[in-house]
C-alpha cells in the first residue's frame, strides 16, 4: 500500500501533466465506531482510506481509478446484529439444522465439536486481535473513459446508477442498495459502457457486465429522455450471473421504467418499476409463469423554511406476505439484491433540516407495512472544517423481536469522522 | 434571484426610464453577454463565528440562459457540478463522488447551495416577473446611490420568499441591493452588491453578500477573473458533460 500511494504521489509531481491534460488526486480518511446495544454490548470500529485519481486528457478521455483500503475490527460472526430468537436467527437455524441432518454420525461429532469451540467464546476476540487480518483493498473504480462526437465509452470498473427512486430502486441491477442507507456511495461495476447522446438531455446506454463466460454476462440497455417538467427513462435487461448461480438465483430478463417531475404545486414526483420474468431450470424463455412485478412510487417537498420530507411506497412482488413465510430463499434473495425486503409492502420517509451553524439533521425511516416493524435511522452532522465532518447516528428498530423482519436486530449507535484531502 | 447572480453577470449601463418594467427591462438588458467565465470565491460566515470558504468556476452562455458551476475547493466537493438551464427554471446537479445527476425539482430551489445563505432559487436565473406581481414604491437612497425602490409580492404561497423588495441604482439600472420576508412576513435575508466595475464593455459586481436575518449568518461571493465574450461549446451545458 505504501509504495503504491508514494508512487502515485510520486507520478503527481515529477509528471505533471500537460497544458490540456489535467491530473487530480484526492479522496478522504473515514474513522467509526458502533455500539451494538445487544446482550454482549458489542463495539466495533473502523478506518476507510479512499484515494482517488483522475487523469483528464481535455475533449479525448479520462482515466479514474479509486482505491479503498478498509481496516475493520468487528466480530467475525456476520449475524452479531441480530438477536436470538429473531426471524433472522430462525431462518439460519433452520437453515444449519437442516444440514446437520443430512450429515453422517462421524460427521455430526465434527460438528458439534467445532460449534463448541465456537460458543466457547474464544471467536469474540479473535477478529479483534492483532494477531488476525484485518485489511482489505478494494479497487472501486478504474476506468477508461474515451470521448466521440456522438457517444462515450467506458471500459472498467464504474459506477452504474440506475433509476429514480431514493430508497428503493428495483430497475437497478447493477447495485444491491440497502434502503435505509440510500445515499450510500455504490461499489464499482466491472462493464463497457456505451453511452449515446442526443439533443441536450437525452442518452442511450448499453452496458455489459463479464461472468465466467458469454452466458453468464449481464446485459442492458436503457433510454433516457425528457418531456416538459418530467425526465423518464426506459430499460431491458438479461441478467444471469456467477452471483446467482452461488446463490440459487436464477437467470432473469427484466423491463422497466421509471420517471421524475413534478406535479401540482411543485411537489416532487417520482416512480420506479420492472416487470422481471425469472426463468427456473427447464423453463423456457417464453414462460412467464414466475413473473413479478416490484415497483416503487412516491413524493418529495421543501418547505419555505428549508424543511425537507420524502415519502415513497415500496411493492416487491417477490416478497412475502406473512412473516411465517419468510425462509432461506427470501434471505438470499435479499442478501444477493433480488429485493429490497423481505415482505411485499414498504413505506419509506426521509427529513432532513439545515439547523444553526449547519448542524444538518436527517432521519431516514423504512416501515415493513405487512409485519408492523420498521427501522429508524436519524443523523445529525456537524461541518467542523469545510473537509472535516462528523457524523452521530443511530439506527433504532421497532417491531415484534421474534416475528418480525426489523424488530428482531439489536439497537446500535455510531459516531464517524470523515476527513477529505 | 436575478439579483444574486450578478455576482457572475455583466451589466450595460442604460439611459434611465419611468415605469417599472421600462427599469427592469433595462436592468436585465445588462445580461446581453454572450458568454461569460469567472472564478467565484464563496465565504460564509456563522454565527458561531467560524468561515467556510469554497471556490467555483462560473460558465454563463447567451446571457444567463445557460449557466454551468464547478466546486473546485473544498476537497470534499471538488468535482461538484451544477448546471442550470432555460434561465434557471431546470437545474442538473451532479456528485462526482455517486457519479449520479439529479434534476432538481423545483421545491428544492428553496434548499441552501452548498450551506451558504444562497438558496439554488436565489443563484438562479427565474424570472421574478412570472412569480411576482411588482410595483415601483418609489425613490430612495441605498448606500449612497440614488435607487429605484421596487416590490415584489408572491403570486402563490409556494415561492421561496413571500415579498421582497429590491434597490436598482437609478444611474446604471444595476440592482444593488434587496431585503427578502419570509411567509411569516418576517426580514429574512438581505442583499448587498458591492466593487461594480466594468470589465471589457460590461459592468460587473465584484463582490455580493447574503446575509441571513434569522440564522444570523452571511455568505459573501467575490468574482475574480471575470472574462466575456469567450468562445464556449455548446455541449459544455449539457448532462452529458457534467459526467466528464
Amino acid at each position: 500500500m505504501k509504495i503504491l500511494f508514494l508512487a502515485l504521489s510520486l507520478l503527481a509531481l515529477l509528471n505533471p501533466a500537460k497544458s490540456d491534460e489535467t491530473l487530480r488526486l484526492g479522496g478522504y480518511l473515514e474513522s467509526s465506531i458502533n455500539y451494538f446495544d445487544g446482550k454482549n454490548e458489542v463495539t466495533s470500529s473502523n478506518a476507510l482510506f479512499r484515494l482517488e485519481g483522475n487523469y483528464d486528457i481535455k475533449n479525448k478521455g479520462k482515466i479514474e481509478s479509486h482505491l479503498l483500503y478498509h481496516y475493520d475490527m468487528k466480530p467475525l460472526d456476520p449475524f452479531h446484529t441480530f438477536k436470538d430468537k429473531s426471524i433472522y436467527s430462525k431462518i439460519i437455524n433452520n437453515y444449519y439444522q437442516e444440514m446437520y441432518d443430512g450429515l453422517e454420525i462421524e460427521e455430526r461429532i465434527v460438528a458439534d465439536r467445532l460449534l463448541e469451540i465456537y460458543s466457547s467464546g474464544y471467536f469474540d476476540h479473535l477478529s479483534y486481535s492483532s494477531f488476525y487480518p484485518k485489511e482489505t483493498i478494494v479497487l472501486d473504480r478504474a476506468l477508461i473513459k474515451l470521448y466521440y462526437d456522438s457517444f462515450d465509452i467506458t471500459f472498467g470498473k464504474q459506477q452504474i446508477a440506475w433509476g429514480t427512486g431514493y430508497a428503493f430502486n428495483p430497475t437497478d441491477v447493477w447495485n444491491i442498495k440497502d434502503p435505509t442507507a440510500p445515499d450510500a456511495s455504490k461499489i464499482g461495476v466491472l462493464a463497457v459502457n456505451l453511452a449515446f447522446f442526443f439533443g441536450d438531455n437525452s442518452s442511450l446506454q448499453i452496458i455489459t457486465s463479464p461472468g465466467s463466460d458469454f452466458d453468464h454476462w449481464k446485459y442492458g440497455a436503457r433510454i433516457k429522455s425528457t418531456a416538459g417538467r418530467f425526465e423518464y427513462s426506459f430499460s431491458g435487461i438479461r441478467d444471469k450471473t456467477d452471483d446467482g448461480e452461488l446463490l440459487g438465483i436464477p437467470e432473469k430478463f427484466q423491463i422497466g421504467a421509471d420517471l421524475t417531475g413534478e406535479i401540482f404545486n411543485e411537489i416532487g414526483y417520482r416512480f420506479e418499476g420492472a416487470f422481471l420474468n425469472p426463468r427456473y431450470h427447464g423453463m423456457a424463455a417464453t414462460d412467464t409463469d414466475s413473473s413479478y412485478v416490484q415497483f416503487t412510487t412516491g413524493f418529495d417537498y421543501t418547505f419555505g423554511n428549508g424543511l425537507y420530507f420524502l415519502t415513497e411506497y415500496y411493492y416487491n412482488g417477490l416478497g412475502e406476505k406473512r412473516n411465517s413465510d419468510y425462509d432461506i430463499r427470501s434471505f438470499l434473495r435479499l442478501t444477493g439484491g433480488e429485493m429490497s425486503g423481505l415482505a411485499e409492502n414498504y413505506a419509506a420517509f426521509a427529513v432532513s433540516y439545515t439547523l444553526k451553524n449547519d448542524y444538518i439533521l436527517s432521519i431516514v425511516s423504512v416501515c415493513n407495512i405487512d409485519d408492523n416493524s420498521a427501522v429508524f435511522v436519524p443523523e445529525i452532522e456537524y461541518s467542523f472544517d469545510e473537509n472535516i465532518s462528523v457524523k452521530l447516528g443511530a439506527d433504532i428498530f421497532a417491531g415484534s423481536s421474534e416475528r418480525s423482519e426489523f424488530g428482531g436486530i439489536f439497537n446500535s449507535i455510531s459516531l464517524a469522522v470523515t476527513g477529505f484531502f | 434571484m436575478k439579483t444574486c447572480v450578478i455576482m457572475i453577470c455583466g451589466f450595460v449601463i442604460s439611459c434611465a426610464a419611468i415605469s417599472v418594467d421600462e427599469i427592469l427591462d433595462k436592468s436585465e438588458a445588462n445580461d446581453n453577454f454572450s458568454t461569460m467565465v469567472s472564478v467565484n470565491t464563496e465565504e460564509v460566515y456563522r454565527a458561531d463565528g467560524t468561515v467556510r470558504t469554497s471556490v467555483m468556476k462560473a460558465y454563463a452562455k447567451n446571457g444567463n440562459e445557460k449557466m454551468l458551476m464547478e466546486y473546485t475547493e473544498p476537497k470534499r466537493i471538488q468535482g461538484m457540478k451544477i448546471l442550470m438551464l432555460n434561465d434557471g427554471d431546470d437545474i442538473w446537479f451532479y456528485s462526482n463522488r455517486t457519479n449520479r445527476v439529479r434534476k432538481i425539482a423545483s421545491h428544492q430551489k428553496k434548499q441552501s447551495a452548498n450551506n451558504s445563505d444562497f438558496s439554488y432559487d436565489d443563484m438562479s436565473m427565474s424570472d421574478n416577473r412570472k412569480d411576482y406581481s411588482y410595483s415601483l414604491t418609489g425613490e430612495e437612497e441605498k448606500d449612497g446611490k440614488d435607487c429605484y425602490k421596487i416590490e415584489f409580492k408572491a403570486n402563490e404561497e409556494d415561492q421561496s420568499y413571500s415579498r421582497f423588495f429590491m434597490w436598482i441604482d437609478r444611474s446604471n439600472y444595476l440592482a444593488c441591493a434587496a431585503e427578502f420576508y419570509d411567509e411569516n412576513d418576517n426580514l429574512w435575508k438581505s442583499l448587498t452588491v458591492r466593487d461594480i466595475k466594468k470589465v471589457h464593455e460590461y459592468w460587473t459586481a465584484g463582490e455580493v453578500e447574503m446575509r441571513d436575518i434569522l440564522k444570523d449568518s452571511r455568505t459573501v461571493i467575490r468574482s475574480t477573473n471575470v472574462e466575456y465574450d469567450k468562445e464556449l461549446p455548446d455541449d459544455m451545458f449539457t448532462e452529458r458533460y457534467l459526467k466528464r
